[in-house]
């Protein structure tokens, strides 16, 4: 049986600030705990100081009042610890260039499940590829563009998941500790499932400690669905900042209903402007770029152009890494395709040499795009204040019309000191909020919005909702690339569903 | 057991020594250099001023002054010749293939050209310059300067240019096109001013002992003669010059004799004082002009 259930106290600082302050951090032995939380808010830290596993650098870390180094090298010890692994959330961190990724999958422990048994755990992660086709990636070495995004992800999962079958396969009591940061973070909803799908059967066969960090929020459903006797096992759990003590953390209880109550209140909205519904945006199906033939299919799998109409909000849909960012980009002139025919209210735009048609015509005047990570598309030497300054021609900002702005994104007690904040300081959540603000601060008849619900806390996720459907009530838009699709067929109708597929 | 003694709620003890010396790590060395730099500096002036004869401690002071004049103004004028080199480049890049490829061509050919060498030729044309008239002091310091800026301004470029290169991949750039920021405006405020000017600084630093040393060099080389063109007559006094002065040549050569008269030793600091506080005076300049640089950049993680 897993041992007792162990908490610890952690403080986190680094030269400037209090990154992290938490009174009781840790993890019920023996059950699987969802983490959830804002992004940034030291989830991921303090999970690796639990762990033992985080480089202190110019960090000054404490564990129950004493330094971090004694803690770490004990508890590495630990055989709940020893025998178990962490998932790091940018798989690219994790892998060594200088090795192939098969001789990576048998490196330490890992290599005493080498043979049939370990070729299994990792063809479980691409159950369509047959294990002829996934030999050739085991050869490469790893390198920023090759295995993707994706492969690094499932590879890293097959290592933890070796692991977790060395565990099992031990007939001795005890526990094991994994702990999977973001593991679907690279991973469209099927693979995900997947994920899940043997997380959950493992446990099934021998329980351990597992941790899943996560910001997806929609894995409720799906284990509400398809394991609903399983919730004795399974926690959820929130970190949040405490109200009171600035700084400081809870970890808090996450009650299941409050998601699936919110999902099922979510309904598509319609503008009863005049101009709604009139077409804004046309792109037609066929666009062609890097030899790849991107399509457009409605719901009913007819190819349709992808058309962006006044008050509507416009979901386009495709497994992680197909392409749905670069049509995003093809729309706003980022990227030139070799061949694609867009219109944007009813005027063809040119598609080489548009720099200076855009410029003039379309950024931040007709339309603008809200990127995926907040984190890159932020200058984070800016303060908040200067983020809005630059958009307009005097670089001036009417300061209490902005903090009205930030006070509804970021809560009513949003102090004046926030405007001087630099971006580099704040959360991850706040980034994002940060990021989708400056996109709706620009009041553009178009929106495109990459990932708008990425690192929010459910808090924040409603509130975003909700200003799309303003802006949708406001005759504007949207065009909304996300793999939240449970949160988007909730308040997208399905006439406004466009799949893209390459040919 | 041990383990579970370890997951005990935190103590109030106060921090160990180990951790509450932790901010000794962020000390600013490189200011401390600076300190060390300038304070060996007003030490060897006070003992130049204590035991050194009026006329030659003039000499050492005048050579001083136009030394790092010389290098304080090539600095600068690199900067802005590196910054103008980075907007023709990205803007010509922007706007055709053919004005890149040009401008490639031409910053080539200029690079092709060895520093030492492009600055002979500098000093070859002021001498030209100066057949019919002498220049004003002035007019001199800043030519030699604007000709050492002209031979090492691609070195500050190219890191300009790395920088645009670095943050146009990532959609920060393309984040606030989008927005209508113009390009200008992301490229000197936000990715050069508050993203860069830390690394700037410090390949300023660098460039600047770059420049200190190149000078005394060249002057060294063509106050010995190597130059048939230029000589010390038309030249202002710089460190390297007053190096190659037959008076500082037999100081150094004392310092020789040392090795086997170690009885002079005491005396090298009072007799020979002109040859070895100016060798002091550019060995100390260059070591705390890297030292600088050096812990400037491992501050800032650079």
């Amino acid at each position: 049986m897993p041992e007792t259930s162990r908490f610890v106290n952690i403080q986190i600082h680094s030269e400037e600030r209090c990154l992290a302050q938490m009174d009781s951090f840790g993890f019920e032995a023996g059950k699987i705990t969802f983490l959830l939380g804002e992004s940034g808010i030291g989830k991921s830290l303090l999970s690796k100081v639990y762990m033992g596993i985080l480089e202190e650098r110019q960090l000054r870390i404490t564990v129950n009042g004493r330094p971090y180094g004694a803690y770490a090298s004990r508890i590495r010890r630990h055989p709940a610890w020893h025998n178990g692994f962490f998932v790091f959330q940018e798989p690219s961190s994790h892998f060594n260039p200088l090795r192939t990724i098969g001789e990576q999958l048998n490196e330490g422990q890992l290599a005493r499940l080498k043979g049939r048994q370990g070729e299994e755990v990792v063809q479980s992660f691409w159950p369509h590829t047959r294990r002829q086709e996934l030999r050739p990636l085991l050869k490469v070495y790893p390198k920023p563009y090759r295995p993707s995004g994706g492969e690094k992800q499932r590879l890293l999962l097959a290592m933890a998941f070796k692991k977790l079958r060395l565990y099992q396969k031990r007939s001795a009591a005890g526990d094991a500790l994994f702990i999977f940061d973001e593991p679907s973070g690279n991973l469209d909803n099927v693979a995900r499932n997947g994920f899940l799908d043997q997380l959950l059967s493992h446990y099934r066969e021998k329980p351990f400690t597992a941790v899943v960090i996560t910001h997806d929020y929609t894995i409720i459903s799906y284990l509400n669905r398809h394991y609903p006797g399983m919730r004795d096992n399974v926690l959820w759990r929130e970190l949040q900042r405490d109200a009171g003590e600035s700084g400081k953390l809870q970890l808090i209880s996450f009650p299941e209903k409050s998601f699936t109550d919110w999902l099922r209140a979510l309904n598509p909205v319609r503008s009863h402007l005049d101009h709604s519904g009139h077409e804004i945006l046309r792109l037609k199906s066929g666009v062609r770029i890097w030899d790849k033939n991107y399509h457009f299919f409605n719901i009913s799998g007819e190819e349709k152009d992808l058309t962006l109409t006044r008050g509507d909000a416009v979901y386009l849909k495709a497994p992680s890494g197909i392409g749905k960012t670069t049509i995003a980009k093809i729309i706003m002139g980022l990227l030139s395709p070799s061949r694609a025919v867009l219109a944007i209210q009813g005027k063809t735009v040119p598609l080489k040499k548009n720099r200076a048609f855009y410029a003039k015509h379309i950024w931040g005047r007709l339309a603008t795009m809200v990127f995926q990570h907040a984190d890159e598309a932020l200058n984070r030497q800016l303060t908040v204040e200067e983020v809005f300054k630059v958009l307009s021609e005097k670089r001036t900002v009417h300061r209490q019309k902005l903090l009205r702005r930030l006070r509804e994104w970021f809560g009513g007690r949003t102090a004046e000191a926030f405007l001087h904040r630099p971006v580099k300081y704040l959360s991850g959540g706040q980034k994002q909020r940060l990021n989708l603000l400056r996109g709706f601060v620009q009041n553009t008849d178009i929106l495109i919005l990459d990932e708008p619900l990425n690192g929010l806390d459910l808090k924040s996720a409603d509130l975003v909702i909700k200003k799309i459907q303003d802006r949708q009530r406001d005759g504007k838009a949207l065009l909304i690339i996300s793999h939240n699709e449970e949160i988007m067929e909730k308040i997208i109708g399905e006439e406004n569903i466009f799949y893209l597929k390459t040919r | 057991m041990a383990i579970f003694r370890l997951f005990s709620k935190a103590d109030k003890k106060p921090l160990p020594k180990s951790i509450s010396g932790w901010s000794e790590k962020f000390k600013k060395k490189d200011v401390e250099w600076l300190a060390v730099w300038l304070g060996g500096l007003l030490f060897i002036w006070l003992w130049l001023f204590f035991f050194l004869n009026s006329p030659a401690r003039i000499k050492i002071e005048t050579a001083f002054f136009n030394t790092f004049v010389i290098a304080f103004l090539s600095t600068i004028m690199t900067l802005i010749l590196a910054w103008l080199h980075a907007l023709v480049v990205y803007f010509s890049k922007r706007e055709s293939p053919l004005l890149e490829q040009l401008s490639d061509i031409v910053i080539s050919i200029w690079r092709a050209l060895p520093q030492i060498l492009g600055l002979l030729f500098g000093y070859i044309l002021l001498v030209y310059l100066q057949q019919d008239h002498q220049m004003s002091r002035p007019l001199v310091l800043f030519f030699l300067a604007l000709t050492v800026a002209l031979v090492i301004f691609p070195e500050l470029g190219d890191l300009l240019l790395e920088r645009i290169s670095y943050f146009q991949k990532s959609d920060f750039f393309d984040a606030m096109r989008v927005s209508g920021v113009r390009d200008g405006h992301i490229i000197n405020y936000d990715i050069l001013y508050k993203n860069s000017r830390v690394h700037i600084l410090n390949k300023l630093i660098a460039i600047f002992g770059m420049t200190f040393f190149l000078l005394i060099s060249v002057d060294f080389i063509v106050s010995v003669g190597l130059s048939r063109s230029v000589n010390l007559v038309n030249m202002p006094k710089t460190l390297g010059n007053v190096l190659a002065h037959i008076d500082s040549k037999q100081d150094i050569l004392a310092i020789g004799r040392v090795v086997t008269r170690p009885d002079l030793l005491f005396d090298l600091f009072f007799t020979h004082l002109q040859g070895v506080s100016v060798a002091a005076i550019i060995v100390f300049s260059l070591f705390s002009l890297y030292k600088i640089s050096l812990h400037f950049s491992r501050r800032l993680e650079m």
